[in-house]
């Protein structure tokens, strides 16, 4: 069966839960710490895509306090496709989350990407409404309501991200 | 059949014309096609019999391989090829063995011997390490470091005898940071996931660059980590990171520079067009492999030169060991033989069993307590109290010189006491008092091994002092501890006798002499004063007036004194003193006492020539007349005092 590796970012604003979302989906093989530190941490995961192809996916979770800033965009050159993260609970992360959005389209290039609003668990504290969603979804094709907590649509949404990485 | 041998144009239906009939229809098509038809029967039998076109097959095959696809025909051709050429030389070689044999041969037998020298050269190094290392004191030590590390001990051997090792070789994409390949040595633990590692490593890249340098030449080229460097040498297309432990000499970056640049040479396209799909870049793999270099330590012959001494050193400490062990056991039966040999010396000592427990040595036996302390026999020994453990038992021993002794301390017996022993019967002899005499007729008997008690040649100090110097009548004494005070009155010859007799008596120390008179002093002292009490008278002249025996008597008394005195040992001096009365001047009167006197002097002198005699004058104090200071008179003394008295 044939493997493609695909170099994958993970970003969005501090906070959303981009590494939680990561570790829900990912065996952890590398401490926290580097986020803080070097500012990314890596993780791997191999996602069957059919019956003669399995992506495996090198993700970069970016920590979100550089979010696009210049160290950023070197950790962004090469990369396959990526996911936007944005913290339902927060509306600020939904612009925060556009701008970088843009930010890769014009470094990137056309790139594959997912949107996925975390914390669905928190429901009834989100500040991005329907409106804002309908919004999201016109921005991206994909749009995922997440929850790092328990779960929910994390490996849909990864999964999906593969599907389009292959195709 | 007939049908099979039909050309294509035999093939072709006559047209239908009109007056034109079947013959006439073949010969124009014979006249119209001959020249194809012939053209028509070579190709069928060129096509029907392959044997005919070998030759020109042959000739074209080699050019038709050579310049095929390589992707598409020569492929294919390997598959059609394979079976039948493996087939082949199945065949072949079990026709004709001898054949490949000879062919082989000059390849064969070089590549077998430089197995077989790899082989022993491996097991040789094997052989030599492990001797070399293990009797080192490294062995403990590393073995040690493999426990601390968790790690096997030949891979810290490993790790301690290379000066350094490339264990693992990373290419990755440098645009992506994607893993390209990886290669490791074999029987290392490979560092986890490899992709993640492969990207980590391009943003620890970035990082470092982004936060130290504004230059985008300005990269990581090593990074280490306790043991561990890594070399990052950069492509145009990918990056090469090589873990390597230990300590890389500078020139393996160059090594690597080379191998990277031969991948990048040979590869060019495969890494160009890199998408994701590292199957294809396997075959980077041996040149990647290159990268696993590794060199050992310069410390062959150290270890050579010491290795001896490694081997050595602990056989001659064991040997040490050994020695010392001996010699101590040979000192520690030394000293117990010694032990058993005092203890033998000692009477009232019997060792029942002496034996060796572990260590120590066992003694068992029966001591007299009244004679010996078995404990004070060993600290005179040169064994240590720690190394024995005694077990004595006390009783009474029957040994004539330890009832002997039993009896000097039960009695107390006097210095001047002899004690025998022969069988049950005591003798005692010398002398004692009478009190300590009494107590041993009362004690003696009941004490263990005695029967008898003989005391005949046992004397108190009275009768033995009687005995020896047999005192006059006159004389008595008493003795008390060694002194002996003699009283009364005894003739000078005895006390001369008693004198030399006394040192003859051993008890007796310190003797008194003082309160014991002579017989002969006492008369000396009589007839002195006797005599010193007489005067001779004189007329108003020098004529005697006094008769004639007085003067004999006073001559027979002084001479009867000068026998006395010689006899006690003393001189004895006769002054005479002339008198006068004081009638008369002083002058005439010194000279009439002074003639007084020497002729008093002349006239003893003829009776008694041996008597020292000297002369002397007093006069009167009056100047009266009075015939009773008409005199001499006499005084006697003695110029040595003699010990008498």
């Amino acid at each position: 069966m044939k493997i493609l590796q695909k170099k994958i970012c993970v970003l969005g604003d501090f906070g959303v839960g981009k590494t939680s979302l990561v570790g829900r989906f990912v065996k952890n093989e590398f401490s926290d710490k580097y986020l803080t530190t070097v500012g990314v941490k890596m993780d791997t995961k191999l996602m069957k895509v059919n019956d003669d192809l399995q992506i495996k996916l090198i993700l970069w979770d970016i920590a979100g306090e550089n979010s696009f800033k210049r160290l950023s965009k070197m950790y962004l050159r090469g990369a396959a496709g990526f996911l936007l993260v944005l913290d339902g609970t927060r509306l600020s992360t939904l612009e925060a989350a556009l701008d970088i959005k843009q930010n890769i389209l014009t470094q990137q290039g056309d790139i594959p990407f997912v949107v996925l609003v975390n914390k669905i668990d928190l429901k009834d504290q989100w500040e991005i409404k329907e409106d804002d969603l309908r919004r999201l979804k016109v921005e991206s094709n994909q749009l995922f309501l997440t929850s790092a907590k328990n779960g929910d649509q994390v490996e849909d949404a990864f999964y999906l991200l593969s599907q389009l990485l292959a195709s | 059949m007939s049908e099979s041998k039909q050309t294509p144009l035999d093939k072709i239906p006559p047209p239908i014309t009109d007056g034109f009939d079947e013959k006439s229809y073949q010969v124009l098509k014979n006249l119209l096609l001959s020249k194809e038809r012939q053209r028509l029967d070579a190709l069928e039998f060129y096509f029907e019999n392959p044997n005919a076109h070998a030759e020109k097959i042959s000739l074209a095959l080699p050019r038709a391989i050579k310049e095929s696809d390589p992707l598409l025909l020569r492929e294919a051709l390997d598959e059609a090829l394979q079976e039948t050429v493996e087939a082949c030389l199945i065949e072949s070689v079990h026709k004709e063995p001898a054949l490949y044999v000879d062919a082989l041969y000059p390849v064969i037998l070089p590549m077998i011997k430089k197995s077989i020298s790899e082989s022993f050269k491996d097991v040789m190094q094997s052989l030599n390490l492990a001797i070399e290392e293990g009797l080192s004191i490294n062995r403990f030590s590393w073995h040690y470091q493999a426990w601390r590390a968790g790690i096997p001990y030949r891979e810290m051997v490993l790790r301690n005898t290379l000066a350094y090792r490339v264990e693992q070789a990373f290419l990755i994409d440098r645009e992506t940071g994607l893993l390209l390949r990886h290669v490791s040595i074999d029987g290392i633990d490979e560092l986890r996931d490899s992709d993640a590692i492969s990207a980590m490593l391009t943003a620890i890249q970035d990082f470092t660059q982004d936060s130290f340098s504004a230059n985008e030449n300005d990269q990581l080229n090593t990074v280490e980590v306790g043991d561990y460097t890594v070399f990052l040498n950069r492509g145009t297309y990918a990056m090469l990171a090589c873990v390597i432990q230990g300590i890389p000499p500078y020139q393996l970056r160059a090594q690597f520079d080379g191998i990277l640049g031969d991948i990048h040479q040979h590869h060019t396209d495969l890494l160009k067009n890199f998408e994701g799909d590292s199957a294809p870049l396997a075959v980077i793999d041996v040149e990647l492999t290159q990268c696993l270099l590794s060199e050992r330590k310069n410390i062959t012959e150290k270890t050579a030169s010491v290795s001896g001494a490694y081997i050595f050193i602990p056989l001659f400490l064991i040997l040490l060991l050994v020695g010392y062990w001996a010699y101590d056991q040979w000192k520690f039966e030394q000293r117990r033989l010694d032990y058993l040999s005092l203890l033998q010396q000692y009477e009232g000592v019997v060792v029942t069993d002496n034996t060796m427990k572990g260590d120590k040595l066992m003694i068992k036996g029966l001591y007299d307590p009244l004679i010996v302390n078995p404990s004070e026999i060993l600290k005179r020994s040169r064994l240590h109290t720690d190394e024995v453990v005694t077990d004595w038992q006390p009783y009474h021993s029957l040994s004539p010189a330890i009832v002997i002794l039993r009896l000097r301390k039960v009695l107390q017996i006097p210095s001047h006491v002899q004690v025998d022993l022969n069988g049950t019967t005591l003798t005692f002899s010398g002398v004692a008092k009478k009190s300590w005499i009494k107590k041993i007729m009362q004690i003696t008997p009941v004490l263990t091994g005695i029967t008898h008690v003989n005391i005949d040649k046992l004397k108190n100090y009275d009768q033995s002092i009687t005995q020896h110097l047999q005192p006059p009548t006159t004389t008595n004494f008493s003795y008390e501890d060694g002194r002996l005070q003699l009283n009364g009155v005894a003739p000078l010859r005895w006390h001369q006798q008693a004198t030399k007799k006394i040192a003859a008596l051993k008890f007796v120390n310190q003797v008194q002499w003082s309160t014991l008179e002579i017989t002969e002093a006492i008369k000396l002292q009589q007839l002195k004063e006797r005599v010193e009490k007489q005067a001779i008278y004189f007329t108003k002249s020098v004529a005697i007036t006094v008769k004639a025996d007085v003067l004999q008597t006073l001559i027979d008394e002084i001479n009867e004194m000068l026998t006395l005195s010689q006899q006690l040992n003393k001189t004895m001096i006769l002054t005479i003193t002339g008198y006068t009365d004081g009638v008369d001047s002083t002058e005439y009167n010194t000279a009439l006492a002074t003639t007084r006197a020497q002729k008093m002097v002349e006239l003893l002198k003829k009776s008694l020539p041996l008597v020292n005699m000297k002369t002397a004058v007093q006069l009167s104090s009056t100047k009266r007349s009075n015939k009773l200071q008409r005199k001499v008179s006499f005084m006697i003394s003695f110029n040595k005092e003699s010990s008498i008295k």
